[in-house]
Parts: structure tokens; C-alpha cells; sequence
């Protein structure tokens, strides 16, 4: 007895401590630990999800960059009144403050689906799978990072470029690069996306060659590179994959998304677990908040956001008929519905995005179903005309610009004055491309005028009285306002980061 | 238990005989001069010599004994023997049989001498010759203790004479005496007690004598002698908590120990307790580790919902003690930096089986209501405020249906209306049932206990019950091997009422806030508003709250170990032990559907939800003890641990239910709803003790335990955490070993570190969300994305502590005086900061980063003023606290404690944790001129508003002008206990202080608001009306909509939360044993007694009572009264019997 029980109990120490490091192990089970992720396709394939995902969210395609067509001046708030959507109605009477929540929204979820983008373009090249499905998984990842560092770069100018899943907490202060080195990134990105996508995406509404070669057609653009602009968008008209839909409406139309005219849409759902309020939620909410505010023709009611100005209404030239699509007046109908001009502030709603109940689409509040296109062909028929001119082919800048011109509804255009077809070209932008995405805000304030002044300078301060009755802070635009203030959140917590000039 | 296993094995061999109960009851009837006899025969084959067992108690006791050779030789030990609880009264009784006696001398030093010769009759005793007067008469009789259990081996001695005797095993005695003579009963622990010699037997109950009984002090994995800590612990006894009427323990510990902090959180039956051991020392979990028979878990409270503590009966405890200093709590390593509560559950005594009933009976009240407006000056105010801010006034006109919206054109005929306290809160009964069984044999001891608790709350619709078992045992197997178990089961039911946790519906709120013109019901059902909203709010009904929705908590656990203990050689023992701690909790809360006026909830919800965590513990360790030379006395204890802990949840509900009576998820048909989960944690630690004496003199304590934790990450995973004590006995030394006044007199120091792991437990990984879905087709699929920045580098918060104190008693130990000053310093504190934006993720993992130091002064003193017939003994602690924060990430203060979207404490660098903030008012506006040329306050802004200070001055009010405006921190709490005694009476008196601290009365934001249709306190009758009725200068105008935001946070709901309570009062009688024989019960003892707990409290505090814990135990949202459950007054009768 008097040995055994030393023997044993020794024994119990060493057996107790011989799985000890198996014994501290503790896995997590309801949430996904990073340990036991990235092994397989079907881990990739989520991880890109979750990127693609950043781009649903309200401070991206959902809500924050079709605000900026009100900075831009082609509409108002709207809605409630003085008291309704304040951060937006701040940066639209240029005295955004670094503390707009706006702001600090657009900053941070572009740099969440970047972080998303980075993990997949860590982890995904370790796992073993098919080899050809891994560059296209890599190379949609690359696609997504481009477009959110080409927003950061047109919005705030010199941004952090960060490119791998920062680990810790002294990897965060990261300094601003410059714009010329974000070009760069960006460029990069979407050549090597452009390599390895395919020409039509294996799933619905990912990434293609096409859409990497348009993208890249607008950030050549964005710089002034006329020629590789022109180039690219030629790629893409010269690849015969797309074509305008007969029928503008066509594009806005929940049966008939991911069409020809389509580059590349984000893709949105009716969810059937939360609404456009939530930040997991795979539904658009543009619908709720645009539509005639208490017309009851979406499920909430209306909030009536977005109210295009009468300035830019006048726009349109007698028979486009693109007018009925893109905005309600007065008296027009919709089904049984009648618009009143009552129903607005300036008379007017957008209406190119409203999903009506009567249309049958399952819609709920703040619940549609309606993708965003980002990048569609008229789009890149307008690039390429302004690239052609721009170079002082102005001839050959015609063809492309009559396609969108015709598919309006509208005479052909036959002038070859450079500076008269720049205008053109940018009006036709403004009126195709209305609301999309803050499409006008960045030709605002990336093109010059025939003087040579930046378009944003010189045409916001025409606004206002009397032509805009509603444009009161348009006039207070001066060239701090063409780029977003560094959000204070982000200057309090990282010591590197610098602020824009004037704020 | 330590202690008497041993002796059982090394003094009194005789773990194989077992003799059947007969033999013992004869045995018993024996006369001394036979047990004597018998004792002497030459030794049978297991007994021992007396030379024997004394050498081995010096090796293993590092004891010296003195005694003549011929004293002890040929001398045998008894083989029949109780069980005791130290070797020191094991040997006086098998001393006591060999008619010697010892006596100690000094430090561990004894003499062993012959007893004074017996009286003659009924036999002389063994060669001695009486020397008393013929007058000698033969007395007999019992001695027992408090809880009528015989004594053995008391001393039995003629006062003033060498005469004597000793009990028996079941503390029979038997002896002569002169006729008229006193006979002074003496016992190692109790009282002495004199008794005159009459006719018939003499039936005697010694009291415990609590400063003795405080001698064995539980250190974590093992006892120490009180004179040989070198650390700092405090220690509370059965005694001290068993009178008081509460769920659970740690509300009883509450004013009982130095250092210890106890606050109630919520008044609710069984509602939780933050317990703060020497000051708040992180803005994390700031409570204790609890350690209940080794084993160990966190209290985690369900705020009002409920406390895992309350699981234990609180009549099953022996003894706690709370380890306080780095020197104690280091063997609990990451566990120990918010200090240890050691519970020790009663073991059985081996003797006859005594059987107690325990019970007390009660009636709880709320000791102090609010003063509220009766439904006249209700009226006159709705009036007065709607006319201010420019509102319709309630007329008979206006109010519409005048048959349920009341009409406040004539406010004098509306008389007093409804009084909400009165129907929500009742007269509550308290009631206490416990049945023990405590005994054994020599070789088996056990320890039974039955409970039943029930307690109806104060508010209505609240209740709590704890049913409870325990069953300890213990067994000798053989002279060796010793094992034994401690097994409690426990189901606790809780009835719960919404209180604090929702300021909108809360019914403490809601009582308060209700109008006095809302009867209780209307049409056969709850009333509720029905008019204008202006006029009648929006409330809904309290009563109707409390008694229709159904919100119930149950528990079940069993908690407890079973442990082998082996003696390999002298000196070396193993002990391992398995711990478990099982525990089932389940909840539902339903909510009927209904139509109280304007309050309707069109259908009936349901929620329910189980979860259970088990915890199983094993432990092994190695003591060894030796003395060498007499003079250096050594304890080695070596150790490991490993506990592992999983649980798992399920929870379901649905928000449309078709019947009010039916309560089955299945019956749902509305949005459904389900969520489970499993989550878990292990430990895996090392530790080692080392105590060394030097001739007793000085002590020194090391102790070092190694922790790994899967709560951190790989390069974190374990913790060091050592200490070092040192004490000095300086009344050992030669130059005052001669003060006879001097027993004892202690210096102590310690410095250590430990730890506090107690964080989120995956905290270390790079957790992946995965609902971040995208739209693929016509389907949705899920995708995955990282959303909070890792740390795999956090580790646990370092607590460096350095203690100085000081033991001295005088008087033969009859005042204690105890001081400890302490510094600590918890560093590398867990913050979870927030995170650049740019770096994508949502939030962060909780980073080492942050100070905060408190430093305290503890102060105990417990003195035997009167002894003799009519005994008198004080209890006092006394202990200051200073909290203060010295670092936080980039010094950027943590906001906590919303109340209306505003925060209510700030916890900042220079400031103490959970600090008061807000604005400061400056009066209140007369003149119009006043609210012009003072800084632009708001839009409104009028005479009769609250003038703000313009802190920074520029001008404006805003934000920028908040303040600290007070610290939740006491200064000191003390604490004051008398206890009295004359024959059987005895009377305590338990007062309770606490000073310095400040609290924020945030019900007073909605009772002192006046700004809508709520019911406000009578404060506010001293209002502002009119420059030439200015009210009382504090009290604004009444306005609706509260322009001026009076209601915001400021230090005008800051009061002096300092209070002083008669906490308990407690008056008994114990019948005197004579009685007893004679009565039908047969009872061996029997107390009665009355008690009354939180008897009255002095305080200028406002709200209903100043004893305002931490919301949900959060140290950073201390000392908010956001409509808490007032704590209740409860008188209570008592009874114990034992059989």
C-alpha cells in the first residue's frame, strides 16, 4: 500500500497534466473561430461573400453614394424637413464637419469590405482547391477592393492604403498614401482582375473581365488618361458581351436585372429577416426611401428622399424618355396612382428606383429587391465618347454618344466642337446616369469646364435662387469641400492619419 | 478536519474496533474510577502507548511536551473516543481519562501533569487518600454545548481546590464535592462557567467561546493556526451569520469582516449582492472568487433575477473566510485579485446523533416609502404645467369620455386617488425551516441537513424558495486512509417583478410615476389611461404588471466533492479531490395579452430558455509538515488543479399567443423565434506553499501558483502569481514574554501578485461573423467576415499587492485588536478600446491597459468587556477605502449608466472608478434678465429654471460643461456588534455604517421632472411659481416638455448616500437544561429568539433606501438608484431545538 499510493498518485499528475495542452484548448462553437475557417472552396467562396456583402451595406451602395447626386445638386433631402437625414443636408450646404456621421459611415464600411477583401486575398491562396476557381475567387476579390479604394480615393483623396488583415493593434496607425500610389493599387488590382476573370461570372452578379475592364475605363478616365480610357472602353463595346436594353426602364426593373446592359450590379434580395435598417441585411431600401412620401405605394408609406430640383428637371429635353422614368411630376400616374407635385418639397420624386406594391415584387419596409448597377454600358458608350474627344476625336465621339442619345428617345447629336460636345457629353451623363450612385457628384469634380475650372466650382454656385429655390448652401462649395473630411473617429484613434486641407 | 484526521491515525489507534453501539452506551454508564481502570489494563493489540502517540504529535505538530517519564509510562490511550476538531482537545480528553492533564506554557510548548486527586466517592481514587471534610456529597451531572450535544473530557475541577473530574464521552461526570461548593466547568474553545453545588444533578451548557473557536483559519488548500497566518484574513463564524434572516450568505457577511464591502443590489428576495473586497479594483468583474469546499466559482448574479449564491443554505455554513491580501489569495493564482470567500459547509461529529430544528418566521416590510402628490395636488400641478408650456388645460371640456379620464378643472374634488406604494408594495412573509442530523462513529461522521426557504417579496408577484440537501461525510478507512464527501443539492424558485432593469416599466417606476387618478381597475379588469395623453399619460398599470405577467427563474445545482486523504509517512499526506458543480437554470416569462386603457398588448408572448453548466474540478495535493530542533517548524504543500467548465443554452419564444392561460411554445403562432449555443472554459494550474517557523517567532509564508487558462491565447496561456509574507511574534520574544497582559502581539507584512482572468472567453481569437450574406441567384448564401480586431497577446489583470498588519491581544486574549494597511495596485487592467476605422473591424478584444490603485486602512477590535454571569462582547471592523484611476488607453474616460440617452458616470484617470458626471446647477432663474445675461442655456429657457455654471466659459451650455459631481466610494464602512448574555438570555446588537459616499437618485429625474402627465414626490410642491413665490430656491418651474432640460443629469440628483442601520437586533433565551429534562419534548436544548433586521437606518438619503449596490454588479454603474427594489425591514421569531 504505502508505494502504490505515491505511484498513483503521481501517475494522477502526469495524466492530468500530459493532455494539458489539448485540455486549455477551448474552441468556440457559436461563432466561427479563424483557426478552423479558410480550409476548403466552400470557406473561400463565404469569405468572398462577405466582401460582396460590404457592398450592400447602407454606408455603400445601399444608401450613402446615391446621396451624394444631393451634394451634387441635381436634388434635396426632401423627406421630413429641416430635421430629416441632417448629416446628408450638411454635406449637400458644403459645412460638413469632421464628425458628419455620413461621413464617418461611407469611411468605415468601404474600409469593413476592404478588410473582408484582404482576408479573402490572405487566406484563400493557402487553401488547397481547384486552382482556376481560386485566380477567379482572388480576382473578384481584387475587383471589389479596387472599386472600394476607388470611391476612398475620389471622396477623401489620400487615403490609408492597406492591402493585408491588420492583427494587431499597432498595425492600425497607418498613415495616408498618396492619391498617384492608390491609382496605382487600384489599377493593379483590376489588370490583374481583368487577367482572370471570366467573361460571364459562373454565379450571377459576380465580377467579370468586363466589368474589371470597365472599371478600369472610369478610373482611367478619373485621371485624364484619355487614351487607356478610350482603350478599355473600346475592349468592352469591341467584345460584343453587351448591348443598351431597348427600353431605359429595363434597367431599373426587379424581373429584369443582370441584363445586357449590365457590367456589374450589386445584388440585392427581399430578406426575410430584417430590413434596409439592418447591417447584415441582403435587401435595398432605395424604394422606401425614395418614394412619395405617405403615397403608400411602397410598404412603409414613403419617406420621400432624394426630391429632384427643378433646375434638374428642366434638364431634360422635350420627348427623353428616360423624364417619366427617372423622376414623378405632377399628374403622372402609376397604375392607379396619380403623383401629386404636393407630395415633395420641390415639386418632384425620383422614381427610377421605386419598386411599388402594385408592381407584385415582394417588397416589405424598407425591404426591396432591386439591384444597384454599378456600372452599366451607357455608362461606358459615354466614357468612351468623352475619352474620344478629349483626345480631339470628336468625330468619333459621336457614335458612341448618339447610341445613348437614340435609346432616349432623342435626335442624334452632330456637332465636333470639342469644348460644345464636352458639355454635351457631361449633360448627358448627368440626365442617363441621374441618382445613380453619385455618378454626377465625381463628374462634378473630376471634370473641368470649357474654362478650365473644376465643374463643381463653377456650377454649384449657380444653383440656388432662382433657380433653385432649395439650393441655399450650394453657393458655400469652395475646393475643401471636393474632398471629404477625414472622420474624427479615425483621427482619434489613429496617430498617423492626417486631415484634409480646411477642416 | 485536517487536524482530527490526523490525530486519528497517529494518537489513538484504533481505527479497527468499531464496538456495536451496546458496548458505547455501557461504556458511558461506567464510573470514572472503571474508565479508569479500564484504561490502564495492560494494552490490548491496537492500542497505544501514551510515549508513543506524544512522540508523534511532536514530529508532527512541532510540539515539545514536558513530563515526568514515570507520568506516562506503562500508560495506555483509551480506544473509545469522540471525534475532535483539534489534537489538542483530543489529548486533554485521553489525558483526561489517564486522570493527567496538560496545559499549554508557551508557543508550542506543554506540560502534561497529574489531575488533583478525585474525590472519594464513590471509590477512591488510585492511591490517594481525601483530604476533604466529611461534608463531601456525590454530584453527577451533564455538560453539553449550545446545541445540546454532550461534551467530552471537560475539566471538572472544586473552585479553589486541586479537586476533580472530567465528562465522559457523551459529557456525563461523576464525582464527589463538598456540600455548598462552586465546581468550575472548563473546556479547550468554550467558556469557563461556575456552577454551585446543590441537590439533584447538575446539568451545565458551555458556550463556545468565539475568540477561541476563530483559532483554526481555512487558508485555501489547507488550516493554519490563527497565530501562525501571516497573511490577511478575515473570518466570520457560523455564529455571527446564523441569526440574520436573508437568502444568502453574502448578505450576511455584510458589516461582519473588515475589508469587505457588501451592497445589495436590488431588494428583491434572493436579489443580488456586490460584494467588493478592498476596494473596487478593476472596471471589469470586481467580485470575489468563491470558494465553496473547494471548490471554486464566481457569484455571477443575474442582477435582480436571482443569485447563484443564494443556492446555499446559509444554515449549512461553519465558517467563511475572506482572503484579503496578496499573501492569501495567491494560491488562487488568476482567480485571486478581487479577493477569496472560503466556505466551509458543518461536518458531522462522531458521539450520539443530535438532531436540530431550525426555524424562524418573519413578516418583511418596506421601512420608508416616497412621499408622492395625492390626485388633488396631482391635478393642481398637470394644470399648472400645461399652462406654462402653452398646452391645453385639462377641463371638463377637454378630458373628453369624462367617465374615464378624470377632470382636473376642479383639482380639490378629486381627493386623495390612488395610492400606487400602497398597492404594489404588501407586508411580506419570510419563512425558515432546517432539519440536521449530525453524528458518527469513530470511523464515520456525517452531517445531514434538509431546508426549506420561503420568502414573499415586498412588491407583489415576487417570491423566492430554496429547497435544500446536504449530506457530509466522512470516513476513516484506516489508520491512513481517510475519505469523505460534501454533496449540497439545491432548487431555488424565483417569482420575478421588473424592477431597475427598465426605467420605463419598472414597478418601482411605475408606482412612483402613476397617477394618483387612475384607480386600480376598471370594467373588471386593470385600468388604464383613456384620454388625452397630456392629461392622463401613458403608463401601464403596476398592479396589473405585477400580477398578470408571469417571469420565473429556476435553479437547480448540486454542488460538491468527494475526497481521499492518505498518509504515507509521518508528516506526508496526499489528498485528492473531485469536485462538480452542476447547475440548471431555466427561465419563461410571459406576458398576457391585454387592454388596459391606452395600454394594450394585443397578443399574449412567450419566452422561455434553459441552461445548465457543469464544472467538475479534480485536485491532488501533497502536504508535508516538519519540525526539526524543536525550532524550525516547516509545511510544504505542492499542488495541482485542473477544472473545466461547458454550458450550453437554449432559448424560444414567440410573440402571438391565441389564450392568456396557455403557456407552450408549441402554442405560438407568431414570429418564432430560437437561438442555442455551448461555450466553455478550462484552468490547469500548479501551486506550492511553503510555511516555515523559527521558534515561533518568526514565520514565513511563500506561496506561488501557476495558472493556465484557455481563456488566453498561445502566448499568454500561463500565469505566475507569487507571494511573500513574513510575520513577527514579537510577544514571543524574551523581552516581553513576561507581560502577562500580552497574549499576543503580531506584525505582519506581504507583498504578491495575482490575477483577474475574468474577461470574455474567446478573447484571444479572430472570431469570424458569419451572417454577413450575399444574394447568389434567387437564394441567399452566407458569407463570413472577421469583425473584431484580435488580441492573442491579452492576458489576465496583475494585481500587485503590499500589506502591513499588526495581531494583538491582550488580557489574555480578551481584546483583539487586528490592523491591516494595504496598497494595491491592479495594472495591465482589461479595457476594451475602441478601433481605427480604416482597420475594417467593428470593435476590438478587450487590451491590457490601465491603473487603478486603492489603498485602504482596516481596522478590527473584539473585546470580552464583561465575562462571568452576565457577559459582554464587541465585535467592531472598521475600513477606509480610496479608489482612484491612473491610466486608461490614451486617458479616454469610459461613459456608463445611461438615463434618458445621458450618461450618469465617468470613470476617468484621477478620478475613482464610476464617478458621478454631469452638469452643475447654480440656483434657479428669477427674472428674466437673469436667463439673458447668462450663458445661453437652451431655446426655452425661462424664470423658474435651473441656472447651469458655465464651466469653460464661453458662453454656451453644452456638453462641455459637465462635471464630476460625486463618488460612489465610501469613505469608510463599519461595522459594531454587541452581544450580551446573562444566564439564558442573550441579546445582539448589530449596527452597520457607511460614510462618505454619494448616490445619484435617478428616479428623481421622472418623480422631479414635472414636465408631462407622471405622479411627482411632495418636493415638488415647493416649486417655483412666481418671482414673488420663488418656492423653496432648488425646485424649478413646472413646464411641459421640460424646456430648459431641468431633468438632465446633474448634481441636483446627487445626495449624501452616508447612512448608519441597526442592521440586526437580536434577543433570545436558551431554556436551561433542567427544564428540558422534565418536559414532554424531551429536547435537549431549546432557543427561542427574536430578530429584527434593518431594524432603522439614519440617513438624509431621499429614495427609499440609501443601500444602492451596482446595477448588475457593473463597478462602473455603482451607487444609481434607477428604481431599485427598496431593501426591506424584517422582524422575525425563531426557534431552535436540539434533540
Amino acid at each position: 500500500m504505502k508505494k502504490i499510493f505515491p505511484l498513483l498518485s503521481l501517475g494522477l499528475l502526469l495524466l492530468s497534466t500530459g493532455c494539458e495542452k489539448e485540455f486549455l484548448e477551448k474552441q468556440p462553437k457559436n461563432d466561427l473561430a479563424a483557426e478552423n475557417f479558410y480550409k476548403d472552396e466552400a470557406d473561400a467562396q463565404r469569405a468572398l461573400n462577405g466582401a460582396y456583402h460590404g457592398l450592400q451595406k447602407s454606408g455603400c451602395f445601399r444608401m450613402r453614394l446615391w446621396t451624394l447626386d444631393i451634394v451634387a445638386g441635381n436634388s434635396i433631402v426632401g423627406a421630413g424637413g429641416a430635421g430629416d437625414g441632417q448629416e446628408t443636408q450638411q454635406m449637400a450646404n458644403f459645412a460638413t464637419t469632421t464628425a458628419n456621421p455620413g461621413v464617418a459611415d461611407i469611411w468605415s464600411t468601404h474600409y469593413q469590405t476592404i478588410l473582408a477583401v484582404n482576408v479573402v486575398l490572405d487566406r484563400v491562396p493557402a487553401i488547397s482547391m481547384d486552382a482556376a476557381r481560386r485566380d477567379v475567387i482572388l480576382g473578384e476579390a481584387r475587383f471589389l477592393r479596387a472599386l472600394c479604394y476607388f470611391d476612398l480615393v475620389r471622396l477623401f483623396g489620400k487615403v490609408p492604403l492597406i492591402l493585408t488583415q491588420q492583427t494587431t493593434r499597432e498595425s492600425l496607425n497607418v498613415g495616408r498614401a498618396s492619391v498617384a500610389d492608390v491609382y496605382r493599387q487600384i489599377e493593379q488590382d483590376l489588370a490583374l482582375a481583368e487577367q482572370v476573370l471570366p467573361a460571364q461570372a459562373a454565379i450571377v452578379g459576380h465580377a467579370t473581365k468586363g466589368a474589371a475592364k470597365g472599371m478600369l475605363a472610369k478610373v482611367y478616365l478619373t485621371q485624364n488618361k484619355w487614351a487607356d480610357a478610350a482603350t478599355k472602353a473600346q475592349e468592352v463595346v469591341g467584345s460584343g458581351t453587351y448591348s443598351l436594353n431597348s427600353s431605359f426602364a429595363t434597367n431599373f426593373n426587379p424581373a429584369t436585372e443582370n441584363g445586357p446592359e449590365s457590367l456589374f450590379e450589386v445584388q440585392y434580395a427581399f430578406d426575410p429577416n430584417s430590413n434596409g435598417f439592418s447591417g447584415d441585411a441582403v435587401c435595398n431600401s432605395r424604394s422606401e426611401f425614395m418614394g412619395p412620401r405617405s403615397a403608400n405605394i411602397t410598404p412603409g408609406g414613403g419617406f420621400g428622399w432624394n426630391q429632384p430640383t427643378a433646375e434638374f428637371v428642366s434638364q431634360f429635353e422635350t420627348g427623353d424618355l428616360r423624364k417619366p422614368v427617372t423622376v414623378f411630376a405632377n399628374g403622372d400616374q402609376l397604375g392607379s396612382f396619380t403623383y401629386s407635385a404636393n407630395s415633395s418639397i420641390t415639386g418632384f420624386n425620383t422614381r427610377k428606383f421605386v419598386v411599388p406594391i402594385s408592381s407584385g415584387a415582394q417588397t416589405a419596409f424598407a425591404n426591396d429587391p432591386l439591384n444597384t448597377v454599378v456600372l452599366r454600358y451607357a455608362d461606358v458608350l459615354l466614357m468612351l465618347a468623352e475619352a474620344r474627344n478629349e483626345q480631339g476625336q470628336s468625330a468619333d465621339a459621336l457614335d458612341p454618344l448618339n447610341l445613348v442619345r437614340t435609346r432616349a428617345g432623342l435626335p442624334a447629336l452632330s456637332t465636333t466642337n470639342q469644348a460644345t460636345l464636352r458639355d454635351a457629353i457631361m449633360k448627358e451623363r448627368r440626365l442617363e446616369l441621374a441618382f445613380e450612385n453619385g455618378e454626377r457628384w465625381f463628374d462634378l469634380i473630376r471634370s473641368k469646364d470649357n474654362s478650365g475650372q473644376v465643374r463643381a466650382l463653377s456650377f454649384l454656385p449657380t444653383l440656388g435662387t432662382p433657380n433653385d429655390p432649395y439650393g441655399v448652401g450650394r453657393g458655400n462649395i469652395s475646393a475643401k469641400f471636393l474632398l471629404l473630411p477625414i472622420p474624427q473617429n479615425e483621427r482619434d484613434n489613429n496617430s498617423a492619419i492626417d486631415q484634409n486641407p480646411g477642416y | 478536519m485536517a487536524n482530527s484526521t490526523l490525530l486519528a491515525s497517529s494518537l489513538l489507534v484504533l481505527s479497527t474496533y468499531a464496538g456495536p453501539a451496546a458496548a458505547q452506551t455501557a461504556l458511558a454508564a461506567l464510573s470514572p474510577q472503571q474508565t479508569h481502570t479500564a484504561a490502564e489494563t495492560p494494552p490490548s493489540a491496537v492500542a497505544q502507548s501514551l510515549k508513543s502517540a506524544l512522540e508523534e504529535l511532536k514530529s508532527t505538530y512541532g510540539v515539545t511536551f514536558f513530563y515526568s517519564d514515570q507520568l506516562v509510562e506503562g500508560k495506555f490511550l483509551p480506544k473509545d473516543h469522540p471525534a475532535f476538531s483539534s489534537w489538542q482537545e483530543e489529548l486533554r480528553y485521553g489525558l483526561g481519562q489517564l486522570r493527567l492533564q496538560v496545559e499549554k506554557l508557551e508557543g508550542n510548548t506543554y506540560i502534561i501533569s497529574p489531575l488533583p486527586p478525585m474525590a472519594p466517592a464513590p471509590a477512591p481514587a488510585r492511591g490517594s487518600t481525601p483530604t476533604l471534610a466529611a461534608a463531601d456529597v456525590p454530584v453527577s451531572g451533564r455538560v453539553v454545548g449550545t446545541d445540546g450535544q454532550g461534551l467530552p473530557g471537560v475539566t471538572v475541577l472544586v473552585k479553589g481546590t486541586a479537586i476533580g473530574s472530567s465528562t465522559n464521552t457523551d459529557g456525563s461526570f461523576m464525582m464527589s464535592a463538598p456540600e455548598g461548593s462552586t465546581l468550575v466547568f472548563s473546556y479547550v474553545g468554550y467558556k469557563t462557567q461556575e456552577v454551585g453545588v446543590g441537590g439533584g444533578p447538575i446539568n451545565v451548557t458551555l458556550a463556545v467561546d468565539e475568540q477561541k473557536l476563530n483559532e483554526v483559519v481555512v487558508v485555501g488548500y489547507g488550516t493554519q493556526r490563527r497565530e501562525d497566518v501571516t497573511g490577511a484574513i478575515a473570518s466570520v463564524t457560523e455564529q455571527e451569520i446564523k441569526t440574520q434572516p436573508v437568502a444568502g450568505l453574502d448578505q450576511a457577511l455584510q458589516g461582519k469582516a473588515a475589508g469587505v464591502q457588501v451592497s445589495q443590489n436590488s431588494g428583491a428576495p434572493g436579489g443580488g449582492v456586490s460584494i467588493r473586497v478592498r476596494g473596487v479594483g478593476t472596471v471589469g468583474n470586481a467580485e470575489p472568487l468563491y470558494v465553496v469546499d473547494g471548490v471554486p466559482f464566481y457569484s455571477d448574479s443575474d442582477g435582480q433575477n436571482g443569485n447563484l449564491l443564494n443556492t446555499i443554505n446559509p444554515n449549512d455554513i461553519a465558517s467563511m473566510d475572506i482572503l484579503k491580501d496578496a499573501s492569501a489569495t495567491a494560491i488562487y493564482g488568476s482567480r485571486g485579485a478581487n479577493g477569496v470567500v472560503i466556505i466551509t459547509t458543518k461536518r458531522g461529529k462522531a458521539g450520539r446523533t443530535n438532531i436540530g430544528l431550525d426555524t424562524y418566521q418573519g413578516v418583511q416590510q418596506v421601512a420608508h416609502k416616497v412621499d408622492l402628490l395625492n390626485a388633488t395636488q396631482f391635478a393642481e400641478l398637470n394644470n399648472e404645467l400645461l399652462a406654462n408650456g402653452g398646452q391645453q388645460v385639462n377641463s371638463l371640456a377637454s378630458a373628453g369620455t369624462a367617465a374615464t379620464t378624470p377632470d382636473y378643472s376642479n383639482p380639490a374634488a378629486l381627493g386623495q386617488g390612488t395610492d400606487w406604494q400602497k398597492e404594489i408594495f404588501r407586508t411580506a412573509r419570510i419563512q425558515n425551516y432546517n432539519v440536521n442530523f449530525n453524528g458518527g462513529s469513530e470511523k464515520t461522521q456525517f452531517a445531514l441537513s434538509g431546508g426549506f426557504f420561503k420568502q414573499e417579496g415586498t412588491i407583489i408577484g415576487s417570491d423566492f424558495k430554496r429547497y435544500s440537501l446536504r449530506m457530509n461525510l466522512d470516513h476513516q478507512v484506516n489508520s491512513r486512509i481517510k475519505v469523505g464527501s460534501s454533496l449540497g443539492l439545491s432548487r431555488t424558485e424565483a417569482g420575478i417583478v421588473t424592477t431597475d432593469e427598465d426605467t420605463q416599466s419598472g414597478l418601482v417606476f411605475l408606482a412612483q410615476t402613476q397617477l394618483p387618478t387612475l384607480p386600480v381597475y376598471r370594467n373588471g379588469t386593470f385600468a388604464g389611461p383613456e384620454g388625452r395623453i397630456q392629461f392622463v399619460g401613458d403608463r401601464p398599470n403596476p398592479v396589473g404588471r405585477a400580477l398578470t405577467f408571469d417571469n420565473n427563474i429556476y435553479r437547480n445545482r448540486l454542488l460538491g466533492n468527494v475526497y481521499a486523504e492518505v498518509e504515507f509517512v509521518k508528516g506526508l499526506r496526499f489528498r485528492t479531490n473531485l469536485g462538480l458543480d452542476a447547475s440548471f437554470r431555466e427561465n419563461s416569462f410571459f406576458e398576457p395579452a391585454y387592454t388596459w386603457g391606452s395600454t394594450v398588448h394585443p397578443t399574449a408572448a412567450l419566452s422561455q430558455g434553459q441552461s445548465r453548466e457543469l464544472v467538475w474540478l479534480t485536485e491532488n495535493t501533497f502536504t508535508y509538515t516538519k519540525t526539526l530542533n524543536e525550532k524550525h517548524a516547516l509545511t510544504v504543500l505542492l499542488g495541482q488543479s485542473a477544472q473545466n467548465s461547458q454550458s450550453r443554452y437554449l432559448n424560444a419564444g414567440d410573440n402571438t399567443y391565441p389564450y392568456n392561460t396557455l403557456q407552450a411554445l408549441s402554442a405560438g403562432s407568431g414570429t418564432y423565434s430560437a437561438s442555442s449555443g455551448e461555450f466553455g472554459w478550462s484552468l490547469l494550474s500548479y501551486m506550492g506553499r511553503v510555511n516555515y517557523s523559527f521558534a515561533d517567532k518568526y514565520l514565513f509564508t511563500g506561496t506561488v501558483r501557476v495558472d493556465g487558462s484557455s481563456r488566453f491565447g498561445t502566448q499568454n496561456k500561463y500565469g505566475v502569481f507569487p507571494s511573500g509574507s513574513v510575520a513577527w511574534r514579537v510577544s514571543q520574544e524574551p523581552f516581553l514574554k513576561d507581560v502577562s497582559r500580552l497574549s499576543d502581539l503580531k506584525l505582519r507584512a506581504s507583498y504578491g501578485i495575482t490575477g483577474n482572468q475574468n474577461i470574455g472567453l474567446y478573447e484571444y481569437a479572430t472570431l469570424l461573423n458569419g451572417a454577413q450574406r450575399y444574394v447568389q441567384g434567387s437564394s441567399i448564401v452566407p458569407g463570413v467576415v472577421p469583425t473584431s480586431l484580435p488580441n492573442p497577446a491579452v492576458q489576465w489583470e496583475p494585481n500587485k499587492q503590499l500589506d502591513f498588519g499588526l495581531d494583538l491581544g491582550i488580557l489574555d486574549n480578551r481584546v483583539v485588536f487586528t490592523a491591516d494597511v494595504y496598497n494595491r495596485l491592479t495594472t495591465k487592467m482589461l479595457l476594451t478600446p475602441p478601433v481605427t476605422p480604416s482597420s475594417g473591424y467593428l470593435g476590438a478584444a478587450a487590451v491590457n491597459a490601465g491603473q487603478v490603485r486603492n489603498q485602504g486602512l482596516e481596522l478590527a477590535l473584539t473585546t470580552r468587556n464583561l465575562v462571568g454571569d452576565f457577559s459582554w462582547n464587541t465585535n467592531f471592523n472598521i475600513s477606509f477605502t480610496r479608489n482612484k484611476v491612473l491610466e486608461l488607453i490614451n486617458d479616454q474616460p469610459i461613459l456608463s449608466g445611461s438615463i434618458l440617452t445621458q450618461s450618469v458616470t465617468r470613470t476617468a484617470v484621477g478620478q475613482p472608478i464610476g464617478a458621478f458626471y454631469g452638469y452643475v446647477t447654480d440656483g434657479i432663474f428669477q427674472t428674466a434678465d437673469q436667463v439673458r445675461t447668462h450663458a445661453t442655456q437652451q431655446p426655452g429657457t425661462a424664470p423658474g429654471d435651473i441656472r447651469y455654471k458655465d464651466l469653460n466659459n464661453d458662453g454656451i451650455i453644452n456638453d462641455q460643461d459637465r462635471a464630476y459631481i460625486g463618488s460612489p466610494i465610501p469613505k469608510f464602512t463599519a461595522g459594531l456588534t454587541n452581544t450580551f448574555a446573562y444566564k439564558g438570555f442573550d441579546l445582539s446588537v448589530f449596527l452597520y455604517a457607511v460614510y462618505g459616499n454619494k448616490l445619484f437618485n435617478a428616479n428623481r429625474i421622472f418623480t422631479e421632472a414635472m414636465s408631462g402627465a407622471a405622479n411627482q414626490t411632495t418636493e415638488t410642491l415647493n416649486r417655483w411659481k412666481s418671482a414673488t413665490d420663488p418656492g423653496d430656491g432648488e425646485m424649478p418651474r413646472a413646464v411641459y416638455g421640460d424646456p430648459n432640460t431641468n431633468a438632465r443629469v446633474s448634481d441636483r440628483y446627487v445626495e449624501d448616500g452616508s447612512f448608519l442601520r441597526i442592521k440586526n437586533l437580536t434577543l433570545g433565551y436558551t431554556m436551561p437544561a433542567k427544564w428540558l429534562g422534565t418536559s414532554a419534548v424531551h429536547a435537549q436544548s431549546l432557543r427561542l429568539y427574536a430578530t429584527a433586521q434593518n431594524l432603522a437606518t439614519f440617513t438624509k438619503y431621499r429614495g427609499y433606501d440609501p443601500e444602492v449596490g451596482s446595477f448588475g454588479q457593473s463597478s462602473l454603474q455603482t451607487g444609481v438608484d434607477n428604481g431599485a427594489y427598496p431593501v426591506a425591514r424584517t422582524l422575525t421569531l425563531g426557534l431552535n431545538v436540539g434533540f
